[in-house]
């Protein structure tokens, strides 16, 4: 039940972060994804909820989004198809195969994205694959995510010591 | 089996969200940031609070220089108000049709969507205010966007650096008017198609034309930074006369 009350609150501070805090941190902090690193420390931490806590990352991120609704949640739930089904025989405990990980998940699924916002352009005409802005955001995410997840797993140890 | 039937229904689940007709996916993102508006609103001020802190020095010198800004706007104010009335005057008598004193409305800004090409607001004001669609936002250092969605109590607001944005204007010294484009890349809006013999050159500031319906003409754009030839035509990229990573207050006006 802790365990429930507290991924609903890295959720909720994620998803705020999200829309105030870091798009206006200094680049290049500003890449930052708070929900992405959520959605990561999520696959390697939580095993039985995981696709439910997926989805639920990616229809937050819908209804605060301008985008089309429902593309990240499609987008989250594929990506966690895959890594239940793929990466996990390929997740061993180690630092580099996760900060990896990390790197490929945030690049797929922005990739994914922004091929379902060029599918239906009548939703942003202004369309525009930016391999550039996907490399730069799965780099900073992924050299952030041990930061977040050692965060996380103290808080998790010190609330249920409380 | 129980986990193949839970992923169908997920599927199914995800594929009528994407296929949602937009009345209903509004009406579920409306009272999505209307629950969240007020947690919003806090961390954007916790956010600003920490990046930009108060330097109480800064401000007492800023507060001297508004003074002063203040009554010299005054005096200002007093001769246009003469000027204003003898306008009105002239125009009756040459029979041209009266323009309306604008109305405005202050918004908070309490969040930004940054993402996947997107450059949107989300401000306090609302439907209730009396905030309406394509109402045009500003603030003291030149033109931010329009509106292009309202809640109840919140509205959003279309950067004029979103890829999607089209202001029409006008470069100051030269005369000469155009589209101003939102950036695909980069951080320089576009203003695209100005003939080859232009004579226009960087530091050349960019106003609203006023062509079109929705920006009332002469809020500044920006500054013209460098010109680009583009095959037959020139093109101007322009730096933003707002910072929008230090915005925290907007004013809508209709």
């Amino acid at each position: 039940m802790r365990g429930i009350v507290l991924r609903s609150i890295i959720l909720f501070f994620s998803l705020l972060c999200e829309y105030t805090l870091l798009p206006v941190f200094p680049s290049p902090l500003k890449h930052l994804s708070f929900l992405w690193l959520s959605f990561v420390f999520f696959s390697f931490y939580e095993t039985d909820l995981f696709l439910l806590w997926a989805i639920s990352a990616g229809l937050a991120r819908d209804i605060m989004s301008s985008g089309r609704f429902g593309i990240y949640t499609f987008t989250f739930f594929i990506l966690a198809c895959l890594s239940l089904n793929i990466f996990k025989g390929m997740i061993k405990d180690n630092l580099g195969i996760k900060l990896l990980y990390t790197f490929f998940t945030v690049f797929l699924g922005l990739l994914m994205v922004q091929f379902w916002e060029g599918f239906f352009p009548e939703v942003n005409p202004a369309y525009v694959l930016d391999i550039g802005y996907l490399m730069r955001k799965g780099f900073i995410n992924s050299i952030c995510f041990p930061l977040w997840s050692v965060l996380f797993l103290r808080m998790e140890k010190w609330i249920s010591t409380v | 089996m129980k986990k193949k039937s839970s992923l169908i229904i997920i599927i199914l689940f995800c594929l009528i969200l994407l296929n949602l007709p937009e009345k209903y996916t509004e009406k579920i993102r409306h009272s999505g940031i209307k629950f969240l508006r007020a947690p919003l609103a806090f961390f954007t001020n916790l956010s600003f609070f920490f990046l930009h802190p108060v330097d109480y020095r800064s401000i007492v010198q800023e507060n001297r220089l508004l003074n002063e800004e203040n009554i010299k706007l005054r005096l200002e104010n007093s001769q246009l108000n003469y000027f204003r009335q003898e306008n009105q005057q002239l125009r009756s008598i040459l029979g041209l049709k009266q323009q309306l004193p604008f109305s405005t409305l202050t918004a908070e800004v309490i969040g930004f969507d940054y993402s996947e090409n997107r450059r949107i607001l989300f401000v306090t004001s609302g439907g209730r205010e009396g905030m309406r669609k394509d109402m045009v936002c500003l603030n003291h250092q030149g033109l931010v966007g329009k509106v292009i969605e309202v809640g109840d109590n919140f509205s959003k607001v279309m950067c004029i650096n979103d890829p999607n944005s089209r202001v029409p204007g006008k470069i100051e010294d030269t005369q000469e008017g155009g589209l101003v484009y939102g950036p695909l890349k980069g951080k320089y809006l576009r203003m695209k198609f100005l003939p080859q013999e232009s004579k226009t050159h960087p530091g050349a500031r960019v106003f609203t034309s006023g062509w079109g319906s929705i920006y009332p003409k002469g809020i500044i754009i920006g500054i013209i930074r460098e010109i680009v030839n583009e095959g037959f035509y020139k093109t101007a990229l322009i730096k933003p006369a707002v910072d929008f990573s230090k915005l925290e207050t907007v004013i809508c006006i209709k």
